[in-house]
């Protein structure tokens, strides 16, 4: 029978990621009601520190395989061999961080298991079924945001994969005098992998592309006045992002239009976005969509930006900045 | 004296408009717009904003609704740079048949009558030094301005809303009226989503393609049919255009600049209205913001462009959109009183709401306050429509 | 070198909610488009193309009019197009659909790379692209920034991939699958022109009759998972209203940004 609960512990130069701790956190919820045993799968290039700080976090059955080399983004490799893991291992559902490596490993493991995996959960609830066994329901939001489902594995069908989103689940913490079973699966390898890492360099800073960035803050007719376009350049500077604006800033000629924001110029899919002055008219809104986080800052509290944004602060915003930037 | 109290149904160019023209009876109305979505969001937003001084989109017979638009929004600029929108282009209206030059003759006439500049110019390396990418082929001449240009009609629309909410008027946005209530024929009121219910003694129907449904509200059948607008922005080869691209003027369709990029409409009145791909009744809520336009309109566009602008037949796509124009079959607006006490339409503007709009809604704003009608109300009037 | 572009169509807007009683989506606009990072996949296709002989195969699987997105993909230069589209199909999840393109792909010919946008605007799981890739045997490179091709390593290609905060390259031998982030590059636009020609290049269909999958592999009765309720969040999405001096309003504001960007 499939038991266990297993959570990925994603590793990135031989230390733990800081989200397997939220996994843990998830799993040591369900089971609370299923009673099974938590479970980590470990595969790294010396796995040993890994299982250690798996242990300290009360994980109780630690599985491991020491690659011996680094196998980053050698995913057809090892997804073989973390197949084989869970093969063994058996367990009745896994919990993989929702991270281009999670989502890159396992989407061929569970083609591999033919299990299905479901992606970026929200939440992951224990549920009963009618003959006393147990699931896991895994909810998580669609259509950006809009529309929120409930996910199942369906029966016959091992283990329960998905992926978990980061920062949903509050880190488990660590603690002394955690006693886990660890075992090494020894006859276990991380096989040739078409894929090789032939550079590694340091990222340099999103520049020019507004469509790329992680990161944008948008400028609306508030901020023509004064100095205010000064302190919005500082502002993306210090957040790292890019600069995007509505008409009256291209139209001034603060911004060229190939940033302009808007139905008439571009739609920008940032995570985070930063709107300044931006009242919210729909040609403006229209222009950004998916973000993740969508700050407004608009002295009018009835701006129908605040319709669209996550979060409105009706302040002035040369206040806001100039504090900001004395952060 | 009891303050009268009206309730605008539609925050649109001819809603924000009305409310404040009737804010201007200093302490005399009770005004609320209700706006379900966003101020000039709507067929608004999509709308192209050209005044055209010279065109015949709206009759030269209502030269003087379109001169008074056109003067409300300088004005408004001049209050405020940019509440109106205003880009400065110029225009360029091209004559391609003799009845086409003597309707933009009668134009320039009117505009310099009215103190603008305006010639009609046959010499064609004058036409083409004005917008280099076009086709002299097959055109009699051009009448141009630069005093023209194009508006935004949301920024007008929100710009009417602060006026009127300056002026003691409230606005209502994302707040859906769901119900006019209405007893022995007459308005009382009507009710919104948020489940509020508000006292009116008139309620004005602003809501433009949605007249039908808001009518309906009423028991009133509002003959409001669609015609579409299709759209496209093009990003001119070589991305950007080392000359103002004017508003430009055919039969067929017209283009005017949106930052670098143009905008090409199809124009309202090559529409054929028996034609079910041009003309029908839709509902205006499931027009998504951007595509929806026909596969015919590529076609169009693509032998309209080879043979009249051909600089820019290998533009870029950028983006294209659906707008729906209402109208009754006759073409102009339904201003005014209906059947029912109470009740008024400013709506069927049919894609020129943004010019009709400031005349329209001062002389409906009349009619309300004073039970005094214009010649404008009249040929307006819904009751020609019976 | 014979590409395969995977595309899928997406709502224009995702402006949806779900009706509490028959829990059926709700769509404001039935309008499609081609999923923007797909866009991204094109537009690396075509360079490549450029620098390298063959053709480029845009493959989709959907309704009938999924062939929308496939005549805009050629508008865009890809020279062929393969519908995917039979009830059977349809309604799979991420498995099930991986399937049924990679048969569709297996079923076409011989390609040196696939292609595609990393994640989805609707569906946004970034499974799909690595399933196809298991299925048909191939090694994967998913959320890539960018691709170079080497004529002297004419059966190998090198991806560039951003990861925690390095630059990477990744050399992977072909054929492969790769998958593009959003707004990684500039995509090019159609023309007038080249949307008239779309609607003369090659199309062909494929149902079930032709791919032949068994029908428990395939759409819902092949699906692993299946989706069991579904519902929107509260409506209206107002802002939450920060409040405080604006010293406060700023530290608040870092924090928000600062949590957003460790996730």
């Amino acid at each position: 029978m499939a038991n266990g609960i297993c959570v990925y512990a994603e590793s990135y130069k031989g230390k733990l990621e800081p989200v397997a701790a939220e996994l843990v956190s998830a799993a040591k919820e369900i089971q609370k009601t299923t009673g099974e045993r938590v479970q980590a799968i470990v595969l790294a290039e010396h796995a040993e520190g890994i299982a250690a700080e798996l242990e300290r976090l009360g994980v109780e059955e630690i599985y491991a395989v020491n690659a011996g080399r680094d196998c980053s983004q050698q995913d057809d490799a090892v997804s073989q061999a973390v197949t084989e893991m869970l093969r063994r291992i058996a367990p009745s559902s896994v919990l993989i961080p929702a991270t281009p490596e999670g989502r890159s490993i396992f989407s061929r493991a569970a083609m591999k298991l033919g299990c299905g995996m479901t992606a970026d959960c929200t939440e992951v609830l224990a549920g009963t079924k009618e003959d006393g066994s147990y699931y896991i329901k895994q909810n998580k939001p669609s259509y950006g945001e809009n529309v929120f489902v409930t996910i199942i594995t369906r029966d016959g069908f091992y283990p329960q994969m998905m992926t978990v989103r980061p920062g949903v689940y509050t880190a488990q913490e660590a603690a002394e005098g955690g006693q886990a079973k660890i075992v090494y699966f020894d006859d276990i390898k991380v096989g040739d992998s078409k894929i090789e890492v032939i550079e590694e360099a340091v990222a340099e800073a999103e520049t020019g592309s507004i469509l790329s960035a992680e990161v944008v803050v948008v400028g609306g007719r508030g901020v023509l006045e004064d100095d205010n376009f000064g302190l919005l350049e500082k502002f993306a500077e210090k957040v790292g992002g890019a600069i995007g604006g509505t008409r009256p800033m291209v139209d001034s000629e603060m911004i060229p239009f190939n940033h302009q924001i808007g139905q008439t110029g571009l739609t920008i899919r940032p995570k985070i976005c930063i709107s300044f002055g931006v009242s919210g008219a729909i040609q403006h809104t229209e222009g950004i969509k998916d973000t993740k986080l969508f700050v407004a800052v608009n002295t009018d509290e009835d701006a129908a930006i605040y319709g669209a944004a996550d979060y409105g602060i009706a302040a002035d915003l040369k206040d806001v900045l100039t504090e900001y930037l004395a952060l | 004296m009891a303050k009268k109290k009206i309730g605008i149904i539609g925050g649109g160019i001819s809603g924000t408009a009305l409310g404040y023209h009737l804010s201007l009876y200093d302490g005399e109305a009770e005004v609320i717009v209700f706006e379900k979505d966003t101020i000039g969001g709507a067929s608004t937003a999509k709308s192209a904003g050209t005044v055209c001084l010279f065109d015949d989109s709206l009759k030269n017979r209502y030269w003087d609704v379109r001169l008074y638009g056109f003067e409300s929004y300088l004005k408004m600029e001049e209050e405020e740079k940019g509440s109106a929108g205003f880009d400065k282009t110029g225009t360029l209206v091209v004559a391609t048949n003799e009845e086409v030059e003597k309707v933009i003759k009668t134009g320039i006439a009117l505009a310099k009558a009215a103190g603008y500049t305006g010639e009609y110019i046959t010499d064609k390396d004058r036409i083409k030094e004005i917008l280099p990418d076009i086709s002299t082929e097959n055109i009699l001449g051009a009448g141009y301005t630069a005093d023209d240009g194009y508006f935004d009609g949301t920024m007008i629309s929100n710009t009417y809303a602060k006026k009127f909410q300056k002026n003691g008027g409230v606005v209502k946005t994302g707040v859906k009226v769901t119900e006019v209530v209405v007893e022995n024929h007459k308005v009382k009121g009507l009710k919104t989503d948020d489940g509020a219910e508000y006292e009116f003694d008139v309620v004005v129907d602003c809501t433009g393609p949605w007249s039908k449904f808001t009518g309906e509200m009423v028991g009133l059948d509002v003959p409001i049919w669609h015609t579409k607008a299709e759209a496209f922005f093009l990003c001119p080869p070589g991305k950007k255009l080392n000359y103002t691209f004017p508003v430009l003027k055919y039969p067929e369709f017209y283009g005017l600049r949106a930052g670098d990029n143009i905008f090409i409409c199809k124009s309202h009145l090559s529409m054929d209205l028996s034609n079910p791909m041009h003309a029908g009744q839709w509902d205006p809520d499931k027009l998504p913001a951007t595509g929806g336009t026909d596969d015919y309109f590529i076609d169009f566009l693509l032998d309209q462009l080879e043979a009249k602008v051909p600089g820019i037949v290998d533009s870029g796509l950028v983006s294209s959109w659906l707008s729906y124009r209402a109208e009754p079959k006759d073409f102009w607006p339904i201003l005014g009183e209906t059947p029912v006490e109470g009740y008024m339409l400013s709506t069927g503007y049919g894609g020129n709401g943004v010019i009709e709009a400031p005349a329209a809604t001062r002389d409906l704003a009349k009619l309300i306050m004073r039970g005094e009608s214009t010649p404008l109300l009249e040929n307006w009037a819904f009751k020609r429509l019976l | 070198m014979n590409i395969a572009v995977l595309i899928k169509q997406v709502p224009v807007s995702n402006d949806v909610s779900v009706d509490p009683e028959t829990h059926a989506l709700v769509r404001a606009s039935s309008e499609g488009m081609i999923n923007p990072a797909d866009l991204n996949a094109i537009e690396e296709a075509m360079v490549l193309k450029e620098q390298t002989e063959g053709k480029v195969v845009v493959f989709t699987m959907g309704p009938p009019d999924a062939e929308k997105a496939l005549r805009d993909a050629m508008a865009l230069g890809c020279d062929e197009a393969c519908l995917i589209t039979d009830r059977t199909l349809a309604g799979g999840d991420t498995v099930a659909t991986a399937r049924v393109l990679a048969a569709a792909i297996k079923k076409y010919g011989q390609f040196d790379l696939l292609l595609g946008g990393a994640l989805s605007a609707d569906g946004a799981t970034g499974q799909v692209g690595a399933m196809v890739a298991e299925c048909l045997d191939i090694p994967h490179i998913v959320e890539a920034m960018g691709v170079k091709y080497d004529r002297a390593g004419a059966d190998r290609i090198v991806a560039v991939k951003k990861f925690h905060d390095k630059k990477l390259s990744i050399r992977c031998a072909l054929p492969a699958m790769i998958s593009f982030n959003f707004g990684c590059n500039e995509p090019r636009l159609a023309t007038l022109r080249t949307k008239r020609a779309a609607k003369s290049k090659p199309l062909v269909t494929y149902t079930n009759a032709e791919l032949m999958l068994p029908l428990d592999q395939v759409g819902i009765a092949g699906s692993p998972t299946t989706v069991v309720d579904s519902f929107s969040p509260k409506m209206g999405r107002k802002a939450r209203m920060l409040e405080g001096t604006p010293a406060e309003l700023a530290r608040k504001l870092r924090d928000l940004i600062e949590e957003e960007k460790g996730k």
